[in-house]
């Protein structure tokens, strides 16, 4: 058998797993777990409707520059969404998820920053069986709203800036579901596809496109709550 | 009887004559013809709206589209011994489009000042093959407008009863020193291995240290607006990035005119010690020969983010106190975010400036203390060509005011005077240019006063392509234009070899009190032109390169972040290189020198804002003091700044501090109070030691 770590070492740097994408896995097992003893049995299918939901979960950049700075925590979701008798849902989902730094800079006396992405997606979901117990796919496309702080000082005087991006992402994934009366807990996992980008963020507030940059793209994993 | 022998000679004869005499005539009449040479005026009272120069271009005819003939002026010969005058003579030259259209710029009366921009352009756009070029009001230039026009319908636009001349734009004015024109660029390198060439200079900055330290200017975008790029293509990937953004406006207002500006190398090499100094830096290249043209380069750079501007170059417009129309587009610049960083200028040996007076009333003006009325000039040599300028601080218009600057010999006869091209030219502004045959001495300038009245008027005469006798020099208050404006960062030159200020280095303070220029950066520095025969780089205009590139190095070390690089604020950004740069005398008058030789810091110790000196209850109330610790001596006095560096007042001390606080004296801010400064961020240094402080002063009680 291959060894595991070995083949995690082959992989790109930016999928090689660290402690929080394991605890990402370990979560989405966790549901898997959770549904086993409903696993195989009919769920109950309501007729459609709409639906809230809310979640939280662990947001991961996926570009390894941003890492190197966001490495990635705790995110949370909400959405309202319709389904279907059957198996087709949309929904309309807003995430965040905030992170703070110390850039590097070596002649500021005061280096911090700060990471706030919300994506704004609609999404379809598909199950793929019937059951207590679904797995689902996902797919859909949407917004990823980004805003950075800066707060950085040298000499006697600090600046703060900020920055802002809008950048239209694909989202794939799929997840895990268990069905009850009158909720369906949810395990899923993401990938939020953004393009590329980064700009200069001037003290006067103005901001340059300098074109290729960082990956907008994400991974979430995380676990939501729908009320039936 | 023989038949009488006609005498057929008188037949061929007239035969033989008349012919001749026809052809002579029919073509002196055709010659003479105003309809038979295009676009030649004749009406007096249109000439009088009409620069001389184009008249005579007119008159000679314009030539075909594509030909470099240019009237006005002797044809210029290779390798002309003064880089600067022959540039002055090109600057009374009439402008040749590449189509055959000239490039004038028009002034309107004031009866027509309602009339806004684009009423402008419908009224001159009115006229067939008239083509607005830039519309200069947005530069100052009062309601001007830079044309592209067919020679034929000069006296067309000079009859609109709205127009108020037609002339030559004011060209710019290179700063460097010794770089002969007319030598071609040979390709890059002639014959040999292929060498990369660095300026002397960085190593005096502290730059490899700084790569290593704060990078190499990744990310930054750096511009140069210059005159000319010749060669620059044959050095890319090499003494130029890889990759440059280029674009001309030199003769052109789509960013595709001549970007070798008529075979100039000068931009060239300010771009390559700019990738000398920050060589991740981008680079945007551009090159203007008119404000307007000036006007559009500048707006490309902000449009493509530039974040500064590195302009090694001069113009004579302007009242000397930091407005004009070039000082309002750095100002543009600056307001967009762009720091614009300007060559100080050459003209230290070269300058002279003094109020108007004519006590005898005969029209000439006296120009020192013992009432001489001109400027006798050093021993010239054969086949030199003078340049000089004349200003006056009337600004925009100076329609009912004018004043010509005269080139005489010892006899005291006139040999050129710029009446002869540029009277009723509604600027301030008088240029002219003379060639010597032999070598000669007792050449003297002088100044007639010819229209309106001259009172409280400051002169100033600038010679170009040599210095003043040395009774004349006057070296405060010779700073170029625009490097004279508040917005730009004006650089004085020090030599890299010795370190010393170079003795052409212009120097402030402007009419003003602004304390110019700001820095000093190295000059006499190799470029590759040197493997071409050329000189090192002298001139405030290699100095400017490398302050510009020393602030895109800084900015590059604001805090990255994962989508955005944060930037310094440009204040903080002169602070750093103002308390890194290396003083160069401690005396207070620092007209010349600024803040110093330009040093890159390594670490935030190596700013010399220190605890020596602090300021106590400065904001937290009470009464403001400042201590020194460890004075040099008992009787230390402070000197007051302002953030433009002017001194405003000195501070002595009220005694020595508390035994607790060991050996420091205070000093007492209250002290300040009659200087009745204004509220604001003020600077203390003792000068001694080079310790200083900022502090907040409140202002006057109500």
């Amino acid at each position: 058998m291959r060894n595991p770590r070995a083949a995690c070492a082959s992989l790109p740097p930016a999928w090689r797993p660290d402690h929080r994408f394991r605890l990402g896995l370990l979560l989405l097992c966790l549901a898997l777990l959770s549904g086993l003893p409903a696993w195989g049995a009919s769920g109950e299918d309501t007729g459609g409707g709409w639906y809230p939901a809310a979640g939280i979960g662990y947001v991961r950049p996926s570009d390894s520059e941003v890492r190197d700075l966001y490495p990635g925590g705790v995110g949370y979701s909400g959405a309202m969404g319709y389904g279907w008798p059957g198996r087709l849902r949309v929904e309309v989902r807003m995430d965040w998820h905030r992170q703070s730094a110390h850039p590097a800079a070596p002649l500021a006396e005061v280096s911090k920053s700060q990471l706030t992405l919300i994506p704004v997606t609609v999404e379809g979901h598909y199950s793929i069986t019937q059951g207590r117990l679904r797995p689902y796919l996902l797919a859909g496309g949407g917004v990823l709203f980004s805003e950075e702080k800066f707060t950085y000082g040298i000499f006697e005087s600090t600046t703060t800036s900020s920055g802002r991006r809008k950048d239209l992402v694909g989202v794939v994934g799929g997840g895990l579901e268990r069905r009850a009366s009158r909720w369906i807990l949810r395990a899923s996992a993401r990938a939020v596809l953004g393009g590329a980008g980064r700009d200069v963020l001037r003290a006067t507030g103005r901001s340059d496109d300098r074109g290729d940059g960082s990956s907008a793209s994400l991974f979430t994993f995380g676990l939501e709550l729908q009320l039936r | 009887m023989q038949p009488e022998r006609r005498d057929r000679r008188a037949p061929q004869f007239l035969h033989g004559a008349v012919r001749p005499c026809l052809t002579v005539l029919l073509l002196a009449l055709f010659l003479h013809c105003p309809a038979a040479t295009a676009g030649a005026v004749s009406d007096p009272a249109l000439r009088a709206k009409i620069q001389p120069p184009i008249l005579r271009l007119l008159e000679q005819g314009a030539p075909a589209a594509g030909s470099a003939r240019r009237a006005g002026s002797p044809a210029n010969a290779a390798n002309v011994q003064a880089r600067s005058s022959a540039w002055a003579a090109r600057a009374s030259e009439a402008v040749l489009l590449p189509d055959g259209r000239l490039l004038c710029f028009v002034t309107f009366r004031e009866e027509a000042a309602s009339l806004d921009g684009a009423g402008r352009e419908r009224l001159l756009e009115a006229i067939p093959g008239c083509e607005v070029h830039v519309d200069l009001a947005a530069a100052d230039l009062g309601p001007a407008c830079e044309v592209r026009i067919p020679a034929e319908q000069i006296a067309a636009l000079a009859a609109l009863p709205e127009v108020a001349y037609v002339g030559i734009p004011p060209r710019p004015f290179p700063l460097d020193v010794g770089f002969p024109t007319g030598r071609p660029i040979l390709a890059y390198p002639s014959g040999g291995a292929q060498t990369f060439v660095e300026s002397e200079g960085l190593a005096e900055m502290r730059v490899p240290e700084f790569w290593s330290f704060g990078g190499r200017g990744a990310g930054v975008r750096l511009g140069i607006i210059d005159i000319g790029f010749t060669g620059y293509e044959e050095r890319l990937g090499r003494e130029l990035p890889a990759t440059v953004h280029t674009r001309s406006y030199y003769r052109s207002s789509d960013g595709r005119g001549d970007f070798s500006g008529d075979g100039e190398v000068h931009g060239t090499a300010c771009a390559e010690i700019l990738h000398d100094v920050a060589p991740q830096a981008e680079l945007y290249l551009a090159n203007a020969g008119t404000p307007g043209e000036l006007q559009l380069a500048t707006e490309w750079m902000v449009k493509e983010g530039v974040e500064i501007i590195s302009h090694s170059v001069g113009w004579f417009l302007g009242a000397g106190d930091g407005t004009g129309p070039i000082q309002n587009i750095v100002g543009m610049a600056r307001e967009a975010g762009v720091i614009w960083v300007n060559a100080a200028g050459n003209f230290g040996r070269s300058h002279w400036t003094a109020p108007f007076a004519d006590s005898d009333l005969d029209d000439l003006a006296e120009l020192n203390a013992e009432g001489a009325e001109s400027l006798v000039l050093p021993p010239v040599p054969a086949n030199h060509e003078i340049g000089a300028v004349l200003l006056w601080d009337k600004w925009p218009f100076s329609t009912d005011l004018a004043f010509e600057l005269e080139l005489v010999n010892s006899a005291g006869d006139i040999l050129t005077s710029s009446a002869y091209d540029y009277q009723n030219y509604p600027y301030a502004y008088r240029p002219i240019y003379y060639r010597t045959r032999l070598a000669q001495e007792g050449l003297q300038l002088r100044i007639r006063h010819t229209r309106g009245s001259g009172a409280v008027i400051r002169l100033r005469v600038i010679r170009n392509d040599g210095d003043l006798a040395e009774a004349d020099q006057v070296l405060e208050g010779s700073v170029a234009m625009p490097a004279d404006s508040p917005n730009a960062l004006a650089v004085g030159a020090f030599s890299w070899g010795d370190g010393g200020l170079e003795s052409f280095s212009s120097q402030g303070p402007t009419t003003t009190g602004l304390l110019k220029p700001e820095i000093l950066g190295p000059d006499g520095v190799r470029t590759s032109l040197q493997q071409n025969g050329y000189s090192p780089f002298y001139g405030t205009s290699a100095a400017c390169p490398h302050v510009a590139g020393a602030l895109a190095l800084l900015f590059s070390t604001g805090p990255p972040g994962a989508f955005f690089d944060a930037r310094w604020s440009i204040e903080d950004m002169l602070r750093a290189l103002r308390e890194t740069a290396i003083p160069m005398t401690p005396d207070v008058n620092r007209a010349g020198t600024g803040w110093g030789r330009v040093r890159l810091p390594l670490g935030r110790s190596d700013f010399t804002t220190s605890a020596r000196l602090v300021a106590l209850g400065n904001g937290g109330g009470g009464p403001l003091r400042l201590r020194l610790l460890d004075p040099p001596s008992a009787g230390a006095d402070l000197q007051v700044f302002d953030v433009t560096g002017r001194l405003r007042g000195l501070l002595h001390p009220a005694g020595p501090a508390g035994a607790a606080s060991g050996a420091a004296l205070e000093y007492d801010a209250s002290a300040l109070a009659p200087l009745r400064l204004s509220r604001g961020i003020y600077w203390a240094r003792e000068p001694g030691t080079g310790a200083r402080v900022s502090f907040y002063w409140p202002g006057l009680a109500p």
